[in-house]
């Protein structure tokens, strides 16, 4: 097992998806505090940060070659659901953090439901299209909330735009937690369609 | 080359990037429908502003591509063919270019039919080349992208070069409206304020600047392999930014225009005449009717107006409710401005504002007092009540003001009938001198002073 989470970790890229994420949310913090003297960053940002900062993570879904990943005889959905958690995790983690150089990215709520909500449709789509494709989806997504930004409306409009909606708004909380839970089984069944063999030793 | 084209349409990522742009801009243009159903400029408005999105995924969709021959080694399989580089590179730069462009322009079009096929509305010539210039920015997004992703082989890429690029400009909005840096965002923030407002050509030119320069780095980057070649790729891509920062202009006079052909006054057949502005005359068929009934109440008073015509700024709006307010009409003319419901599409209260103060609620002098001037138009239609339709409160004045103006109604209909008509008519006349105490007009308290 100690051997098998750095070569896992090193396999999926991890430790360039994090540096990304972490660079990103960093540059947008810096950006911000050299922009404006208001700590606490506008909601579109916030909505777009958090999918600048989960978006990294989709790549590490899949390794080079799922085909070659099969033949090994390990339990892989329990890992699956623990990296996608983490992944999920560490975005929300890093976006709180930020406060610890003086920038907010809003509520610990708001970002947590975020970040549960963009990885969780990471996962969905990895586990519909496959990883090299999961990231559409969910980016495109926030950066349209980020332009209709204006929250409330009749609950359709609220699970339309959930990422906009204040902390405490439930169908937001709903609609983040069904992504949350429909990623998180999707990508534990299943890490994309079928690769042709002819194709399955490239990389994503 | 035909061949080659067909496979890449059929086997690259072209028909999925255009599915993806094609569903972001159809439903996120469908959410903004009650905005813009029936008039076309409107339409492009809110097909434009959503390049804010559709540029960075062209611009990943790209690089996704351009991985997919860095991936598969195809160069080396390709550079053992005896063509130039260009000829090489030219079908899955075409598939990518024809996937974004025709998507976009295929959304255009399905707004034309929507304008001029469903509901008859005006189709202005110049509303089709924000569309074009808007094309061909994704396509040079596109090929930028394919450059990109044949030098740079990361999956990381294709995400994080999109989130970063949505970042920066969302970023930059943050900024004074006057730095030039404020101009990379594709977002447009101020909405036209009039319907017949149309994309700038400044705002044209600059957009035009960044899709010149696009292609060119993309074309550059993907194509040459000296150095000389390189150096003008990053000079087209800087020249296309700085063209889009410092032609841009800030600010509304920057974004828009009025389209004089969209402005042109358009009647109804038959008289009284009854004119609305050419992007709303597909409504003349309901207005003309409800316009004609307040021209008749109108004729109740002496010397009444004989037309009724929409409101024309003439200058680009200022999201100011009393500048509607602030145009003269012509003589024997009465104004009025089309409030549309958007649930229906159509005015509610064409007649009910017309007749407010005898005709006079647009007469050039600002905000009236919209308590008497909704007695007199009760009166001169006869009803217990005018409504006035102010998206998107409602019927703001009735709802404050009811009580106040029944009461004020049922005391001017106590007074002999002749003097009845006297006080309306001296409201109006004051209003047109645009006197704001119009109530003790018609109260007969202002008569002894």
């Amino acid at each position: 097992m100690s051997r098998f989470v750095p070569l896992y970790l090193r396999s999926r890229r991890v430790p360039a998806a994090v540096a990304a994420s972490a660079g990103a949310i960093a540059a947008v913090a810096a950006a911000w505090a050299g922009m404006t003297k208001d700590a606490q960053v506008n909601t579109g940002l916030t909505v777009l940060t958090a999918a600048l900062a989960a978006v990294p993570f989709a790549p590490t879904l899949a390794g080079n070659d799922a085909a070659l990943e099969k033949t090994a005889a390990l339990p892989w959905p329990p890992r699956r659901v623990l990296h996608l958690v983490a992944c999920g995790v560490l975005v929300a983690g890093l976006l709180i953090a930020a406060r610890l150089v003086g920038t907010d990215f809003g509520p610990e709520k708001a970002l947590v439901r975020n970040a549960a909500g963009l990885i969780g449709l990471i996962g969905l789509g990895t586990a519909l299209a496959g990883a090299r494709h999961a990231w559409q989806v969910p980016l495109a997504w926030a950066a349209v909330q980020c332009l209709l930004q204006v929250p409330g409306g009749p609950g359709w409009r609220q699970v339309a735009l959930w990422m906009i909606q204040p902390p405490e708004n439930r169908i937001g909380a709903i609609t983040a937690g069904a992504f949350l839970a429909a990623g998180v089984i999707g990508y534990a069944l299943r890490v994309g369609p079928p690769v042709s063999a002819a194709e399955a030793s490239l990389e994503q | 080359m035909t061949r080659p084209l067909r496979i890449e349409l059929l086997r690259s990522n072209a028909k999925g990037l255009a599915l993806l742009l094609f569903l972001i801009t159809a439903l996120g243009v469908g959410a903004m429908y009650q905005f813009w159903w029936g008039q076309w400029l409107r339409f492009g408005y809110s097909q434009s502003t959503y390049m804010f999105v559709l540029m960075p995924l062209a611009l990943a969709g790209g690089v996704v591509l351009g991985r997919r021959d860095r991936r598969t080694r195809a160069r080396e399989l390709m550079d053992s063919t005896g063509r130039p580089r260009w000829q090489r590179s030219l079908p899955a730069m075409a598939a990518l270019g024809i996937g974004v462009a025709a998507t976009h322009l295929l959304v255009g079009a399905l707004g034309a039919v929507l304008t001029a096929g469903v509901v008859d509305g005006y189709l202005g010539a110049r509303g089709f080349v924000a569309p074009l210039v808007d094309a061909l920015v994704l396509v040079g997004a596109g090929w930028l992208g394919i450059a990109v992703g044949r030098r740079w082989g990361s999956p990381l890429l294709p995400p994080a070069l999109a989130a970063a690029t949505l970042v920066v400009q969302f970023a930059v909005q943050s900024m004074p409206a006057k730095s030039p840096l404020h101009h990379l965002d594709l977002m447009i923030n101020n909405p036209p304020d009039a319907a017949w407002e149309t994309v700038s050509t400044t705002a044209l030119l600059a957009r035009t600047a960044l899709a010149a320069g696009f292609i060119a780095a993309g074309l550059l980057f993907a194509v040459g392999t000296s150095w000389a070649s390189r150096t003008g790729a990053f000079g087209a891509l800087a020249a296309g930014l700085a063209g889009l920062m410092f032609i841009s202009a800030p600010g509304s006079a920057g974004q828009w225009q009025i389209d004089r052909a969209a402005q042109a006054l358009v009647c109804a057949d038959g008289t009284p005449q009854v004119c609305l502005t050419a992007v709303h005359a597909h409504m003349l068929k309901d207005v003309a009717p409800q316009a004609r009934r307040a021209l008749a109440a109108l004729a109740k008073l002496p010397n009444a107006p004989t037309r009724a015509v929409e409101v024309r700024l003439p200058h680009l709006g200022r999201n100011d409710s009393e500048q509607w307010q602030l145009v003269k009409p012509e003589p024997g003319t009465v104004q009025f401005t089309l409030e549309i419901d958007p649930d229906t599409g159509k005015d509610p209260d064409v007649t009910d504002s017309i007749v407010m103060g005898g005709g006079t609620y647009w007469s050039g002098c600002g905000a009236p007092d919209d308590i008497a001037m909704s007695v007199s138009g009760a009166w001169l239609l006869g009803t217990d009540m005018v409504r006035m339709y102010f998206p998107p409160f409602g019927y703001l004045v009735t709802d404050h003001h009811e009580q106040e103006i029944r009461d004020a109604l049922a005391a001017l209909r106590a007074l002999p009938e002749q003097e009845q008509l006297r006080r309306v008519t001296a409201l109006r006349d004051a209003a047109a001198r645009c006197e704001q105490e119009l109530m003790p007009i018609l109260t007969g308290e202002g008569e002894g002073r």
